[in-house]
């Protein structure tokens, strides 16, 4: 496992130097930095001049991949110019603390909520609950993120404070004053990622877990006499995580590069709107930075799920 | 019972009438199709989506040629809210919301089958020969794999929005090429997982070639996460 570890990692500089140059190469060629001066009324020749200098305008494209890839490895991943040219660094971490804040809360309670009504609903395959779970889940599945965030919204602050005369969430923004603010900042945002995540998550660990219980070896621990609870928990659960761990940690990279659309309707300062913002604006570095951070979580939270694949189930060797 | 009485190695001891032992073990093959339609058939609710996306696939072609509107016809109400005229509304230049919502429905429809199937087969595919063959073709998928995780979707479709305007199959392979990898990366698990098992073991020492112990044994092993996968879309 040792030895997988380390040539997955190894094999993750060239991944790495491939994918910055596709992404280099795309935003570079799907705008021109300049375009933004077409809108500035007092920008002169020189302004526009001191954007053809700082993004090496008069270089091809792959000369000014190997700058940019050149201070990079130096340390230096330039300066966000479309947020007053702090460094990109700086931006980068921050927003990546934002996100992580409404990330990790809803992970663990996504993890958590699709092993219990995944196992729920296979166990009791075909019931009313399971029926009602199902239910769910589609509904979750088929309703747009910002729908429901707005319904939330709605639904526990507009209408709310209406009939109770009291607002007990924050409908937008990150407020960290006290942790009293910080949950109740926290609450709907993380309720939206919640439920809109754990519907699909729910019906790969139902499906996984129906599989296993249909297989000899949990008819031989029935048999031989062994409690449902034991048989469930012991047996069956660890043979079917396998493809809720991949998917947790596809889902949990995911919820680190930021969900656009939930940091939106909330007003989050997470990366998710910081990527998007930053393509708008054409600000290069900045939309560098922050896929390389996204990147680096993708690329580190899959090689986590393959490890636990033979943690899971030993016979699974890579060597 | 006629079949059992041919049966040249039972020998009928009996004159009178034969107790049929066998009777109500009897198992009729059916084929799996067959089993998959009578399993569908008892299902209510599986039945009742069915009839639901039966009826929405005949309105989305059905309703456009009955309203009396055009999808791109402007008429002078516009940004409108719903009316009898106007179930829907109108938008803000005037076009009646029902018909385009139903004509949008037709692509939309489209679109999510053709990339349910492809990502499906793509994905399937690429996660099985890299789970099952492991070693340096595994690693090296796995790396294709996190290529396309990590190239962000929203920048290659500002560029081929640019490029290639919008056709439905081409927003429907480029979705697909886009979205192949969870897929991918399941069926990759699930397989390292069941080609260690004994059955896997069993096939390979009755000769079994690799595609077709792939195929016939491993890949219906991982139709849970796929099927799941498929109709989320």
């Amino acid at each position: 496992m040792l030895g997988y570890t380390i040539r997955r990692v190894l094999t993750t500089i060239p991944l790495l130097l491939v994918a910055t140059f596709l992404i280099f190469v795309l935003v570079s060629v799907s705008n021109d930095p300049r375009s933004r001066l077409a809108a500035c009324g007092t920008c002169d020749e020189s302004a526009f001049r001191r954007l053809e200098e700082l993004y090496e305008l008069d270089k091809p494209i792959p000369v000014r991949y190997f700058g940019w890839l050149s201070d990079v490895v130096a340390g230096d991943w330039g300066v966000a110019l479309s947020i007053n040219s702090i460094p990109v660094k700086d931006v980068v971490l921050e927003r990546a603390k934002n996100t992580a804040i409404m990330a990790i809360p809803a992970f663990i309670l996504i993890a958590g909520l699709a092993v219990v009504l995944g196992v729920y609903s296979a166990v009791r395959q075909y019931s009313t609950s399971d029926y009602v779970i199902t239910g769910f889940s589609f509904l979750g599945i088929s309703m747009p993120t910002f729908f429901f965030a707005l319904l939330l919204q709605a639904v526990f602050v507009v209408w709310w404070q209406e009939w109770f005369g009291l607002k007990p969430f924050y409908v937008s923004g990150l407020h960290t004053e006290s942790f009293g603010d910080l949950v109740s900042s926290l609450t709907l945002p993380v309720v939206t990622l919640t439920l809109v995540v754990v519907a699909g998550e729910s019906r790969f660990m139902r499906a996984s877990m129906l599989e296993v219980i249909n297989s000899d070896y949990i008819r031989t621990a029935k048999a031989k006499g062994l409690s449902e609870r034991t048989v469930i928990f012991r047996h069956a659960l660890r043979n079917s995580l396998i493809p809720l761990v991949t998917i947790w940690a596809l889902d949990f990279a995911f919820l680190m590069g930021g969900s656009v659309i939930t940091e939106t309707v909330f007003a989050w300062p997470g990366l998710g709107v910081l990527l998007v913002n930053s393509i708008f604006a054409q600000d290069l570095d900045l939309v560098m930075g922050v896929t390389m951070f996204i990147a680096v979580i993708v690329i580190v939270f899959n090689l986590i799920a393959d490890i636990l694949y033979g943690v899971l189930d030993p016979r699974i060797r890579y060597d | 019972m006629t079949e059992l009485k041919g049966r040249a190695d039972t020998p009928v001891e009996f004159e009178e009438a034969p107790i049929d032992e066998t009777e109500g073990l009897v198992i009729v093959s059916r084929s799996f199709g067959r089993q998959t339609w009578d399993r569908f058939r008892r299902h209510k609710l599986a039945i009742l989506a069915g009839v639901v996306l039966l009826i929405l696939t005949i309105s989305f072609w059905v309703a456009p040629a009955l309203s009396p509107y055009d999808f791109d016809e402007i008429t002078p109400e516009f940004n409108q809210g719903p009316s009898l005229e106007h179930p829907f509304g109108t938008d803000d230049i005037g076009r009646d919301l029902l018909v385009r919502t139903f004509k949008a429905g037709q692509f939309s429809l489209l679109i999510a089958l053709l990339v349910a199937v492809l990502t499906t087969v793509l994905g399937a595919v690429i996660g099985a020969v890299s789970g099952y063959f492991g070693g340096a073709t595994d690693s090296f998928l796995s790396q294709v794999i996190n290529l396309f995780l990590v190239v962000p979707s929203f920048i290659v479709l500002l560029v081929v929005a640019v490029k290639w305007g919008s056709n439905p199959t081409g927003i429907a392979v480029l979705l697909a090429l886009l979205l192949w990898t969870s897929i991918a990366r399941v069926v990759r698990g699930v397989v390292l997982q069941y080609k260690e098992q004994e059955f896997v073991l069993a096939a390979r020492a009755a000769g079994a070639g690799s595609l077709r112990i792939l195929w016939r044994h491993i890949i219906p092993n991982t139709f849970g996460p796929i099927i799941v996968n498929a109709t989320s879309w």
